[in-house]
């Protein structure tokens, strides 16, 4: 009987520091702010929009180091990651690539979510912000991105 | 008993505690989910006008037909929505045979789910299912195409491939709306069996490298292959790793001797090898290779492809001890490595990686030009994307599936309806592994940095050396490269190792396929 009275005893005590752990994480606040350029997406297959973020403490202090997941929740338009880091100023940002509208893609509002997997580690439910690109028509076929930059290195990332 | 008593009550103890913890903390996936940073205006997509879809022509009606296809890497996800598990699903087959099957109902199309974790688990499952009469009607031949068309599980798709595309322009052959047709391999009996669905972005392998390294040291990007050799030299001088090569077997991968290595030391003998005169890659016989070998044009004893070999060990000597045993990553993430050999099937892989704090790219591999060997010639070079010589993924009919259930002309309008543009572009670029390979289907932006660079132009009839010609060669190839690239084997006992290997793979190729050499 007395065992039963110890089991049911850390039992509740188990629950009790998990559940103060779940509270802790999850009541941690952050604040996205994400600004993007151009304002909408031609859909195109050639253009690309640059997502800018910004992730706060709710004190305003930069999170830096913080690693963001990015996920394309609606749309058809490509990220050319899916993983950022944020800098020292909390900053970080990708581009998200356009697509060719057919029948299989439509123009539609593309839907990104970033997904802050530094935050929420204890219990695995992250910190996350929804964003909307608004995607239009295709007027004339006449962009050729480049890659290059100005020494003649094809950069990619870093 | 008592052990098995013990683990339930673990159990039951540690569900408690979860039920426990769900019930205090009162939580709900949602609501956590959200976080505090709620969505700006998270209302629906709005869908606006889209283009008109393609017609497709509806099959005879009436004959029910069920069609089981297997497709690797474009088999649809179990997850359909984009969690943090699964961020890219993939749905785009799923929406395509919907699409099918609405414009042909009469035919059911099922995926079959096979192993992709090995070639090998793949390889047995596929003889098992054959061997059980329950193969699907189309599979990716995997890497090892000459292995299933000498085991005769492959239909010949010459005669469809001369007819138009039953989706496509009338006036034009479905072989020719493709990008190019070398993408087809044509085989030493003169069929093609496979049908190529997605290509190479530039060249399916490549060289990642360090950009601060190289403005540190005043680099420039290599343009030929000394320019490389001399790069990572330098490289290796200022106290860098030169390079880390990709690794199989315990041994080297040989890429760059499938063209950029061998291609430009070997044009002399283009016309001993096209015996029959043929002006393109498409007019070959398919043969050319194993009669090259036979007749001792393609021979390790022409100093011109132990040219080759002694390029190819240059580059080697720039790899750092312990390459063939060791994980050399960590270093390369750690900004230590000059250039590291890959493929362009890593470039998301590498592009999301954020535990990297240096500027990156990537090179076209650059060929052997005249700075090299007397015996090169220098390849003309052009800007965009570099014209493969092959595919990357190909998708095939099984002979005995559709001779058994009688779906062959239903499994080859499926596989042209894959490969009609708007089709091919949709399921290809769904997750950027590559470049669609129909004429009309765009590449996706992400690939346009590559495009930018000059690559080699190879002719279309070329002469690699081809260490690839049977697994069991390669095999033996790899081996021997493996220590004679470490100093362990002396020069003329590669080569004759390499000579033998490569004499006995174009002698099984020959009798296994049953080829005619009497106008060899």
């Amino acid at each position: 009987m007395k065992k039963k009275w110890i089991a049911l005893l850390v039992i509740v005590l188990m629950a009790g520091v998990m559940t103060i752990l779940w509270r802790i994480d999850d009541n941690r606040k952050i604040v996205f702010d994400v600004t993007f350029a151009p304002e909408q997406m031609v859909a195109d297959g050639k253009s690309s929009v640059t997502v800018q973020i910004q992730v706060n403490n709710v004190d305003g202090t930069p999170r830096s180091g913080d690693e963001l997941q990015i996920i394309r929740m609606k749309g058809h338009g490509q990220l050319s990651v899916s993983r950022v880091k944020t800098d020292r100023n909390g900053q970080a940002s990708f581009a998200y690539f356009s697509y060719r509208a057919s029948s299989f893609t439509p123009v539609m509002t593309n839907e990104i979510m970033l997904s802050d997997v530094s935050v929420g580690k204890i219990v695995g439910v992250y910190k996350r912000h929804v964003f909307e690109i608004p995607v239009i028509e295709p007027e004339v076929d006449d962009s050729d991105p480049s890659g290059n930059d100005d020494d003649g290195y094809i950069s990619l990332g870093g | 008993m008592r052990k098995i008593k013990g683990k339930k009550g673990f159990a039951s103890l540690l569900s408690l505690v979860i039920l426990i913890v769900l019930v205090l903390s009162g939580c709900s996936g949602s609501k956590s989910g959200n976080g505090d940073s709620s969505p700006q205006a998270s209302s629906s997509p709005a869908e606006t006008a889209s283009p008109t879809k393609q017609e497709t022509p509806s099959s005879s009606p009436g004959k029910e037909v069920t069609l089981r296809i297997t497709t690797q890497v474009f088999t649809p996800t179990d997850d359909k929505t984009p969690t943090e598990n699964t961020p890219v699903p993939r749905v785009a087959l799923d929406r395509i045979i919907e699409d099918y099957q609405k414009e042909n109902p009469n035919v059911k199309v099922e995926i079959v789910k096979a192993p992709t974790s090995s070639r090998e688990e793949y390889l047995t499952w596929m003889t098992t299912q054959i061997a059980a009469g329950e193969a699907p009607d189309i599979a990716w031949p995997s890497d090892s195409l000459q292995g299933f068309v000498e085991k005769e599980w492959l239909l010949p798709v010459d005669s469809y491939l001369q007819q138009a595309n039953s989706f496509g322009d009338a006036n034009t052959t479905w072989m020719d709306s493709f990008t190019n047709p070398e993408l087809f391999k044509k085989f030493p009996n003169g069929s093609y069996y496979a049908v190529p669905i997605f290509q190479a972005a530039g060249s399916a392998t490549t060289f990642y490298y360090n950009i601060d390294i190289f403005k540190e040291l005043n680099l420039s990007v290599p343009q030929t292959w000394q320019q490389l050799l001399d790069a990572l030299k330098k490289a290796k001088e200022a106290g860098y790793v030169a390079a880390i090569p990709v690794v199989e077997n315990k041994g080297p991968t040989l890429w760059q001797l499938g063209g950029q290595v061998s291609i430009p030391l070997t044009t002399a003998f283009t016309d001993e090898f096209n015996y029959t005169g043929a002006k393109s890659a498409a007019e070959m016989k398919g043969d050319e290779y194993l009669r090259a070998i036979k007749k001792g044009i393609v021979s390790m004893e022409r100093p011109e492809f132990r040219e080759i070999w002694r390029l190819y060990k240059e580059w080697a000597q720039m790899w750092p001890e312990g390459w063939a045993t060791q994980d050399m990553m960590p270093l390369w993430r750690e900004g230590k490595v000059a250039v590291r050999e890959g493929g362009m099937w890593e470039l998301q892989q590498e592009l999301s990686d954020t535990k990297r704090n240096f500027k990156w790219g990537v090179f076209p591999i650059p060929s052997v030009g005249s700075d090299s060997s007397q015996y090169a010639v220098d390849l003309p070079k052009e800007k965009g994307f570099q014209k493969n010589t092959s595919s990357a993924f190909d998708l095939a009919i099984v002979k005995p599936a559709v001779e058994k259930r009688g779906t062959t002309e239903e499994a080859v309008r499926f596989l042209q309806y894959l490969t009609t543009a708007e089709v091919n572009e949709y399921m290809v670029n769904e997750i950027p592994l590559g470049l669609p390979t129909v004429k009309g289907a765009a590449t996706l932006p992400v690939f346009d940095a590559i495009k930018e660079s000059e690559s080699p132009v190879i002719p279309e009839i070329s002469i690699p050396m081809n260490v690839w010609i049977s697994s069991e060669a390669r095999d033996a190839i790899g081996r021997n490269a493996a220590m004679w690239i470490q100093n362990k084997l002396a020069d003329d006992k590669f080569f004759a190792n390499v000579e033998k290997a490569m004499t006995e793979g174009a002698d099984k190729s020959i009798k296994d396929q049953n080829i005619d050499t009497s106008n060899w």
